[in-house]
């Protein structure tokens, strides 16, 4: 018998070592979701964008591009763009800035979704 | 063995443009960063790095190291036992040099750090200097602090007439004298 399979999403691309990515608005409510992300995570990164905004606030730096925590094997991206959050879990050993090309890529299109 | 000398290698590296050390409680124990940076900043930049640190802590998981980028420039964070130390670069730093120059400094920087005293950030304030009133009234950029008196007759016009009753003959009833209806 055929399993049925029609309900489920279709996966979409993420670049190798990528985890999950989840994209958020200010309240927290999720935009988009793709793989694995802690739902904390999911819920806190317009929060945790916003202090390091306030952060670099700190240090005469007004152009907040990202946060990334770093983990011993796994590390999590916070970035704000066009007033939406996106949070991505990659493994420690990925290639830092080829994760950040796509969440920025990834913003790109929402900006011109919306 | 000043603390300078511990951070020195650490600050030869390229990219990185200061290094700054705080305490636990996000007080100021040595800057090290361009002369631009007075430690005067460091009464909210301390305040700024603990609550980032604890609110990842808390809220998503325990996380010793951070790396906050801003356009050309980016600080990384490194939270230690009793220590937190912030590491200035500019462009893009080679983050796993950082990361291993940082641990070896806390190797043997620790104990140095731990006794290391606080440095004391100059608030500009001048003592005894009796505090501004506050205007009354006043105009400027249009915010007014304390609004108008009103007096009692403006108010009286602003209200609306009563109503004089159905059809309103009730005022001209009782504007006559009661006496009138016994002649």
């Amino acid at each position: 018998m055929m399993e049925d399979n029609t309900n489920k999403p279709e996966p979409k691309y993420m670049p190798p070592g990528m985890y999950g990515y989840a994209v958020t608005d200010n309240s927290g409510s999720i935009v988009e979701k793709n793989g694995t992300v802690s739902n904390s995570l999911d819920q806190y990164v317009a929060y945790f964008n916003q202090l390091g905004s306030l952060l670099g606030d700190s240090l005469g730096f007004t152009s907040y591009e990202e946060m990334i925590l770093l983990g011993k094997s796994r590390h999590a991206l916070c970035m704000e763009i066009d007033d939406l959050h996106y949070a991505a879990i990659y493994k420690a050993k990925a290639d830092r800035r080829e994760m950040s090309q796509f969440i920025q890529q990834k913003g790109e299109e929402n900006d011109v979704l919306a | 063995m000043s603390l300078r000398n511990y951070f020195q290698p650490t600050l030869d590296l390229p990219g990185v443009t200061g290094i700054f050390c705080l305490n636990a409680e996000g007080q100021l124990i040595e800057n090290f960063l361009p002369s631009a940076y007075t430690d005067a900043i460091f009464k909210e930049l301390g305040t700024r790095c603990l609550t980032l640190l604890n609110a990842v802590d808390m809220s998503y998981t325990q996380t010793n190291e951070y790396l906050v980028c801003f356009e050309g420039d980016s600080l990384f964070l490194h939270k230690a036992e009793g220590c937190i130390i912030g590491v200035l670069c500019s462009g893009n730093p080679m983050l796993a040099g950082i990361r291993v120059s940082i641990n070896l400094l806390l190797k043997t920087a620790q104990d140095a750090i731990a006794q290391a005293p606080l440095k004391e950030i100059a608030i500009k304030t001048v003592p005894n200097q009796p505090q501004a009133k506050p205007l009354m009234e006043s105009n400027d950029d249009d915010i007014i602090i304390a609004p108008k008196k009103v007096k009692d007759s403006d108010l009286q016009e602003a209200e609306e007439p009563k109503r004089k009753g159905l059809f309103g003959f009730k005022k001209d009833k009782k504007s006559k004298p009661s006496n009138d209806i016994w002649g």
